[in-house]
């Protein structure tokens, strides 16, 4: 018998009410100011702007507020809000080379043209979790720049060469292919995923995909479920690039941002065969924001998928390009495993009416079965 | 020196929207624009290569704000913004008109722009100064001859 | 320049709301139902559906001549890369109806995507619906009649053996003045 279930009306209504008020918290404690998320909690806004697949730091803001600090859900909204906006056109490829550094790093090489910049980074904090109300450390060196010696420093910025182009350079890696004349650049977001997938879709669909997810399968091939040698970090950056775009009804090219990324070179080695010389070869990341720890496992999943166009060793799951690619969505994901929450009454009331049949005939068998030997 | 329009397009865009509506105020006489596009709140898709010089590939959208007004009925005024903010581009639309009208041309170059340039500058500044004191100078302790 | 829509937003809306009437009742002859100033030589409706339909991502034919301020308008206002070549073209207006040419150069589509194909635009000099051409198939419900002035005979009957090839196909929309009527590819079109 199938019974149509409705109500809930007010249950659902007063669920919303609730979120409202445990998001909100006790009304003696101040509500916090999107420009403290912004500030404060800056990773958490790169992150969602990364995985929302828009650079909007208002939106990004407003989302986190928003969820209670969920920054999967976060990414829903931001992806959600997305589709509300007109498309008005292509940057660009944006120069990396050209990047206004924050941070540089290479595990390679120890002297590399530009300098290790350590920037803002966590990796050399003690992790310990400074439980006293004194002010932040970072407030005592926060300071204004100090007037004409500073004054030449930005009209002294020089392009960083590339550590990879080093390498290229001493004819130990492959120059990789340049980009074909005529070449479509694929969009994940007008077209749906067709496996096989070019490199610019792995790269797209990487750079908007889940940061835990992506770090797991990363750290697999690390454990050697797919990579057996340890790779290398080329070069890591983090910094700001020229967000550039030719509107139609100017006809020449202008500026119209500076956006944070990421971009991780890593590189393998590859012993080659009879028809491949011996070499190095690397993997490409690429996200918004400061997100090294997202940017490092897309490079080593960037070269593990272009291994798989050669060789398909599906047998690791970081080495197939469908494994990664369609379950590296946070918003499909989360979607699907949570749809489990909806009403399922009657798909498990057909479950129920088979198990119970099945076992009927169980017991029936069985009863038969023990006769028999008796 | 003569600046290019694509310069000033840029510090307008990406200047404090406080600073352009004092720069109004500022103005004093009455500009008569029409807007033609917007200011209307949109998306570009930012892209990259792969690799850094190979083919192309998208990285993710970003949130801009357009709009193009017609000032004096003459000078067609361009204003982008990144992020949301109308009236930002309404107003760098705006400028961008007047700076190609030789009546305001001169007084804005003497004026906003140099104001608008100097914060840019004082921006730049900070962010490499700071990179450059995490730059790490090695020391490497000789072994042998 | 010549302003667009009063409204972005809801004008294309409002319009691609007609739009959408029109092609799923064929030969149903639609208003826009706003009220747009536009160059010449196009007609408000044309205006209005291209400035809806099109975008930096649509390649654009037509027989204007790209430097013409009509075309320029249209680049102005929506971003649509032109393109010279018909196969080429997400979207194509003509004009001259005396030279309508051969509808089979613009793209039909793939089987895998038959929806990337060419959707026809095209001015006439008359819109009426009790012509000598029969419309039948899919969102009409026995047959409605059309009379489409200005366009030759010979251009339907040709329409005709392109719809032996759908899915593939080129949707039409013909234009008078401030009303269009559509031709999707599955409406059957005969000359009487």
């Amino acid at each position: 018998m199938y019974v149509a279930v409705k109500g809930g009306e007010t249950a659902v209504k007063n669920s919303r009410k609730l979120v409202a008020k445990a998001r909100r918290g006790p009304k003696e404690i101040p509500e916090i100011r999107p420009e403290q998320i912004e500030h404060q909690l800056g990773l958490a806004v790169d992150r969602v702007m990364a995985e929302g697949a828009l650079y909007d730091k208002k939106a990004a803001v407003k989302a986190i507020q928003q969820s209670q600090g969920d920054l999967v859900e976060a990414g829903f909204l931001v992806r959600a809000f997305r589709t509300t906006l007109k498309r008005f056109g292509n940057s660009r490829p944006v120069d990396t080379e050209k990047m206004q550094v924050l941070r540089r790093v290479s595990g390679a090489f120890k002297d590399i043209p530009g300098g290790q910049i350590l920037g803002p980074t966590y990796d050399y904090t003690h992790r310990l979790i400074e439980f006293g109300d004194e002010p932040d450390t970072a407030q005592q060196v926060l300071r204004e720049p100090e007037g004409s010696n500073d004054r030449t420093i930005s009209e002294n910025r020089v392009p960083m060469t590339r550590v990879v182009d080093i390498l290229i350079r001493q004819g130990v890696m492959q120059q990789g292919q340049g980009e074909l004349i005529g070449e479509k650049t694929e969009d994940l977001t007008r077209q749906p995923l067709k496996l096989p997938a070019k490199r610019s879709i792995r790269l797209q669909a990487m750079a908007r995909g889940d940061e835990g997810f992506l770090l797991g399968s990363a750290y697999s091939l690390q454990r050697g479920f797919g990579l057996d040698r340890h790779p290398f970090l080329g070069e890591l950056r983090v910094g700001f690039v020229e967000v550039m775009v030719t509107p139609p009804e100017l006809g020449f090219e202008i500026k119209v941002g500076e956006i944070k990324v990421t971009e991780c070179f890593m590189i393998n080695r590859n012993n080659g065969t009879k028809q491949d010389a011996p070499g190095f070869e690397s993997g490409y990341g690429l996200v918004f924001g400061q997100n090294e720890r997202k940017a490092m496992s897309v490079s080593l999943l960037d070269r593990s998928l272009q291994n798989s166009e050669k060789d398909t060793d599906e047998k690791y799951p970081a080495r197939s390009q469908e494994f990664i690619l369609s379950h590296c969505d946070n918003v499909e994901s989360s979607g699907f495993v949570q749809h489990l929450k909806l009403p399922h009454y009657v798909d498990f009331q057909s479950e129920l009416i088979s198990i119970r049949s099945l076992q009927k005939k169980y017991r029936k068998n069985r009863k038969k079965n023990n006769a028999a030997d008796l | 020196m003569q600046m290019k329009r694509e310069s000033w397009i840029w510090l307008l865009g990406s200047a404090d929207p406080a600073d352009l509506e004092s720069a109004l105020e500022e103005l004093k006489d009455h500009c008569e624009f029409v807007c033609i596009v917007g200011p209307e709140t949109g998306m570009l898709m930012v892209q990259a290569k792969a690799d850094g010089s190979g083919s192309r590939f998208n990285i993710g959208e970003m949130t801009v704000s357009k709009c193009i007004l017609e000032v004096k009925g003459k000078y067609l005024g361009t204003g982008w913004v990144m992020g949301s903010d109308l009236r930002h581009a309404e107003l760098a639309a705006l400028f961008d008109g007047l700076l190609q009208d030789p009546d305001h041309h001169d007084r804005l170059m003497a004026t906003l722009i140099p104001r608008l340039e100097e914060k840019q500058r004082l921006k730049t500044d900070i962010l490499l100064k700071d990179a450059s004191d995490t730059k790490v100078e090695f020391f490497t302790l000789k072994r042998g001859e | 320049m010549i302003k667009g829509f009063n409204s972005d937003v809801f004008d294309s809306q409002a319009v691609f709301r007609r739009l959408l009437t029109a092609v799923a009742c064929p030969g149903t002859i639609v208003d826009i139902g706003i009220d747009l100033i536009c160059p010449e030589p196009l007609h408000p409706a044309a205006g209005a559906v291209l400035l809806t339909l099109l975008d930096f991502e649509t390649p654009f034919w037509s027989d204007i001549e790209n430097a013409s301020v009509s075309l320029q308008w249209l680049r102005f206002h929506t971003g649509a890369p032109y393109t010279r070549l018909k196969q080429h073209s997400l979207f194509a207006l003509c004009t001259d109806i005396e030279n309508l040419g051969d509808p089979s150069l613009f793209n039909p589509g793939t089987v895998e995507s038959p929806d990337i194909s060419t959707t026809l635009i095209v001015q006439t000099k008359g819109l009426d619906d009790t012509g000598r051409i029969r419309l039948t198939g899919p969102g009409i419900k026995k047959q409605n009649f059309l009379k489409l002035e200005g366009i030759d005979d010979n251009f339907i009957k040709i329409r005709s053996e392109l719809y032996l090839s759908y899915p593939l196909g080129v949707d039409m929309i013909f234009i008078y003045d401030r009303t269009l009527v559509a031709l999707p590819r599955t409406t059957k079109a005969e000359v009487l």
